[in-house]
């Protein structure tokens, strides 16, 4: 990283195809910056634009006006060579310019590589990791701004989505252990039919975020669901009786209510959980595969 | 609050008779706009009253009866395009802020994946601002492991396309760094070779 960064002082800004490295244009927060990220001269631009961004704000005071001479802004002008722009940046951080390519310029670039490292960090995006929780110091009113109300709703739907995930992992996980009980069977096909219906409502949640908010995201509705815990395999068919079941904040009687009719659908959520190899003698008749 | 300086007054008045001049006042959420314009309004600058985006963003969400999908964004973006147009060339002389300009439309884009649409290219082409002076956000997170919120994260990701769009624009903003509104209209208007309304009195 530092070295890409050095390779572009010979020519200083704009960036350029010829003088920018794959791994700067590579970084998360230029991918994300470019109108078209499959495009190498869109990544260019961004690039540039970050660059310049981060030039104008650069953190040390000290040394900002020095940092953007020797990358071709003002102070600087365009077209001027390394040596020149050296110079220039030599006298605005008041060293003298041996001194200054030796000793300040280095710590500059690795300055800068840090800040586009630092900056792709905060563009990094994982769908597929729950937010961090952290105890509020105070209300946060949401500003009246576009921006700000779909970034609020963002993380609303994202809330949503992994309290519905933590909901069906808790069922799922109730599920096994009474089965390692040794639990009444009752109990235990009760509560298969709870982790069904917290496993359906997460699958709705999931859809729901990944259709309004990360259609793009390379994350699939059964890629989320499947990080809640194992649940027996069901067919297209049947996962999607089970979601629409569960749309809409479905009651659990309500779930239960709507598949009631559902003996296949029943029999192979509970048969998958009890006719697993720790419970072989576990096998349910066709009565205890109704989901009540 | 900031009052209006005499001389501030007066070289708003001689501007008036002359060329139009567009200066606009973006950044992401939690930057600090809002208290600006307000005190851009308090010293007798012209400036735009609300940011168009606020009211068509509540008719469409109040139209569709949800929140918006990728398609209705598109549409969202081209009808505040419209209303940016509308506001640049209803200006014909002096002085004028502008809370958020039409490259703000590539920041919007950008952050829901949208390719920018050939009427914002059009219309950033045409239609060029003075300056641009890009507030940077009032909450810094030094450490990004203070970042916990997604919302946080998302804001400041918001905050970096908005100038990205402005740079992709050929637009070189001025970054106005965290302060009081009035510390920060007295640096706009330094820039700007106007006299500072927080010296008026």
């Amino acid at each position: 990283m530092v070295a890409a960064v050095g390779r572009l002082l010979r020519r200083g800004l704009p960036v350029t195809p010829a003088t920018a490295d794959a791994a700067l244009l590579d970084l998360r927060g230029i991918v994300a910056r470019a109108a078209d990220p499959a495009d190498e001269a869109s990544r260019t631009a961004a690039l540039d634009g970050t660059l310049r961004g981060l030039l104008a704000r650069f953190p040390d005071t000290r040394y900002a006006s020095a940092a953007r001479a020797l990358f071709g802004l003002p102070p600087a002008e365009p077209g001027q060579n390394l040596t020149i722009r050296r110079n220039l940046a030599a006298e605005q951080a008041g060293h003298e310019s041996h001194h200054f390519r030796k000793r300040v310029e280095p710590k500059l670039i690795e300055k800068i590589a840090w800040e586009l490292l630092a900056d792709a960090e905060r563009f990094t995006r994982s769908a597929m990791i729950a937010p961090r929780l952290a105890p509020a110091t105070g209300r946060l009113p949401v500003e009246a701004d576009p921006f700000a109300w779909e970034v609020a709703e963002h993380e609303e739907q994202l809330s949503r989505l992994w309290s519905a995930i933590y909901a069906a992992r808790a069922e799922l996980l109730a599920v096994e252990r009474l089965i390692s009980l040794q639990a009444d069977r009752k109990d235990i096909l009760r509560t298969a039919v709870t982790a069904a219906w917290r496993w359906a409502a997460a699958r709705a949640e999931a859809i729901s975020y990944t259709t309004a908010f990360a259609p793009d995201l390379g994350s699939s509705v059964d890629d989320l669901v499947a990080l809640a815990g194992w649940t027996p395999a069901l067919t297209s068919a049947q996962a999607s009786r089970l979601t629409e079941a569960a749309t809409g904040g479905a009651s659990r009687e309500q779930f239960v209510a709507a598949l009631h009719a559902e003996t296949g659908l029943g029999n192979a959520w509970t048969h998958g959980f009890l006719a697993r190899p720790t419970s072989p003698g576990n096998t349910p008749d066709e009565q205890n595969g109704h989901l009540s | 609050m900031t009052t209006t300086n005499p001389a501030l007054a007066a070289a708003l008045k001689a501007a008036s008779t002359g060329d139009p001049r567009r200066y606009v006042i973006t950044g992401g959420p939690s930057s600090g706009k809002d208290d600006l314009i307000e005190a851009v309004h308090a010293a007798g600058i012209p400036c735009m009253a609300e940011e168009p985006g606020r009211e068509i963003y509540r008719k469409h969400r109040e139209r569709l009866g949800r929140h918006l999908l990728k398609e209705d964004r598109r549409e969202y973006s081209l009808e505040v395009l419209d209303a940016f147009i509308t506001e640049y060339t209803g200006h014909k002389g002096g002085i004028r802020f502008y809370n958020r300009g039409i490259p703000d439309g590539y920041g919007w884009e950008g952050f829901f994946g949208l390719r920018p649409a050939p009427q914002l290219e059009e219309a950033t082409r045409r239609y060029r601002y003075d300056a641009i002076f890009v507030l940077d956000p009032l909450d810094t997170f030094e450490d990004p492991d203070d970042i916990v919120w997604a919302k946080d994260r998302e804001i400041r990701r918001v905050h970096e396309l908005i100038v990205q769009g402005y740079y992709d624009a050929g637009y070189e903003p001025v970054f106005v760094a965290p302060d009081s509104a009035a510390a920060r209209l007295d640096f706009i208007c330094a820039n700007l070779r106007l006299p500072k309304p927080g010296r008026g009195t």
